[in-house]
């Protein structure tokens, strides 16, 4: 996995209240990903270091400690799923 | 010949003009029927039976070409006062016995079984309720109308009615506009109606499964489908009697 992972390019995103619709047209999937995975998915600019975005996630919940392992297992399924690379 | 090919024939006032008129006709021959559509010989037929099984066919495929350009969703379609609604749900939910049960119980009733989607707007496919037998003590307001209802049997031997609301005294009348509330009949039929909250992204996983459209590519589907949902209230609804669950959801459509 990349260490500045990035959108791929190849889906489009239908935004709801509470997350994403993502369909993989390469891949002909859909995913539906919670507010967090949205959240996530989008810090994945090609410009965001993945072991900040823990980091970032924490701040935008106002949570008391980063969620390392959640993020992590965020973007390996991203990555896995081909939403980024 | 005539009451038997009542059954697809819905009664309901529709929005919008007819833009083409098929004109089918059965004559009775030495043996069996004769069927012309628009003057055309489109096929014989032995029996009543199969008579309407061709005609239910044919009509069906041009209501299809018709709506090729649309998203067709599993759906009951109705209105609670002012409020549109979709209630959605997989084969045998029991969305024929809700949307029947709501109309007796106040709700304008407007279709049971596909809602056709258009620039985020949903009108029912119109076709008479779909009563099957066993559903028939869950509307007992129906028993003094069933000499009155055409039927047919299905492979399985069980008698499935079209009921015209217009023949209960309704104006049945099918309109269209957004979904107010979205609720999905999870089935699992008994018990107490459990009525939750569903996260929108549920509610797009749930519907994604029962909708359908031969020329409308996957990608619009989902955009249209997230738009729909995105500007409804959405709700699953689980177990309960058809009666339990039209309250509930009479009484979720009024807060």
């Amino acid at each position: 996995m990349a260490r500045f992972p990035k959108k791929t390019d190849d889906i489009e995103i239908n935004e709801v209240d509470d997350g994403y619709v993502v369909y993989h047209r390469d891949r002909d999937r859909v995913h539906y990903l919670n507010h967090t995975a949205a959240l996530v998915l989008e810090f994945c600019t090609g410009e965001n270091d993945a072991e900040t975005m823990p980091e970032l996630l924490k701040q935008a919940y106002e949570m008391e400690s980063a969620p390392v392992d959640e993020v992590q297992e965020c973007l390996t399924k991203l990555y896995d799923e081909g939403l980024v690379s | 010949m005539a009451r038997r090919i009542d059954y697809i024939v819905p009664g309901a006032t529709q929005p919008g003009t007819a833009t083409t008129t098929h004109r089918f006709e059965v004559t009775p021959r030495d043996i069996g029927y004769r069927i012309a559509e628009n003057g055309g010989h489109l096929g014989d037929e032995p029996d009543a039976e199969r008579v309407l099984d061709r005609l239910y066919a044919r009509v069906h495929d041009l209501a299809s070409d018709q709506f090729a350009d649309r998203v067709l969703i599993h759906a009951g379609t109705g209105v609670i006062g002012s409020r549109r609604f979709l209630a959605v749900g997989p084969k045998f939910a029991g969305k024929s016995t809700l949307m029947t049960r709501l109309l007796f119980a106040g709700a304008a009733s407007e279709g049971d079984e596909m809602a056709i989607l258009s620039d985020g707007a949903v009108t029912a496919f119109p076709r008479r309720f779909r009563i099957r037998e066993r559903a028939l003590p869950h509307l007992p307001e129906l028993a003094p109308l069933l000499g009155d209802m055409p039927s047919v049997v299905d492979g399985e031997g069980r008698r499935i009615y079209g009921f015209d609301p217009g023949i209960a005294g309704f104006d049945w009348t099918i309109g269209i506009g957004t979904p107010d509330a979205i609720f999905f009949l999870e089935g699992n039929h008994g018990g107490d109606a459990d009525m939750a909250d569903c996260a929108k992204i549920d509610m797009c996983r749930l519907i994604m499964p029962q909708c359908l459209s031969h020329e409308v590519p996957g990608p619009q589907v989902l955009a249209q489908i997230a738009a729909m949902v995105g500007g409804a209230r959405t709700y699953t609804i689980r177990g309960g009697s058809p009666g339990e669950v039209a309250a509930a959801l009479i009484h979720r459509m009024d807060g």
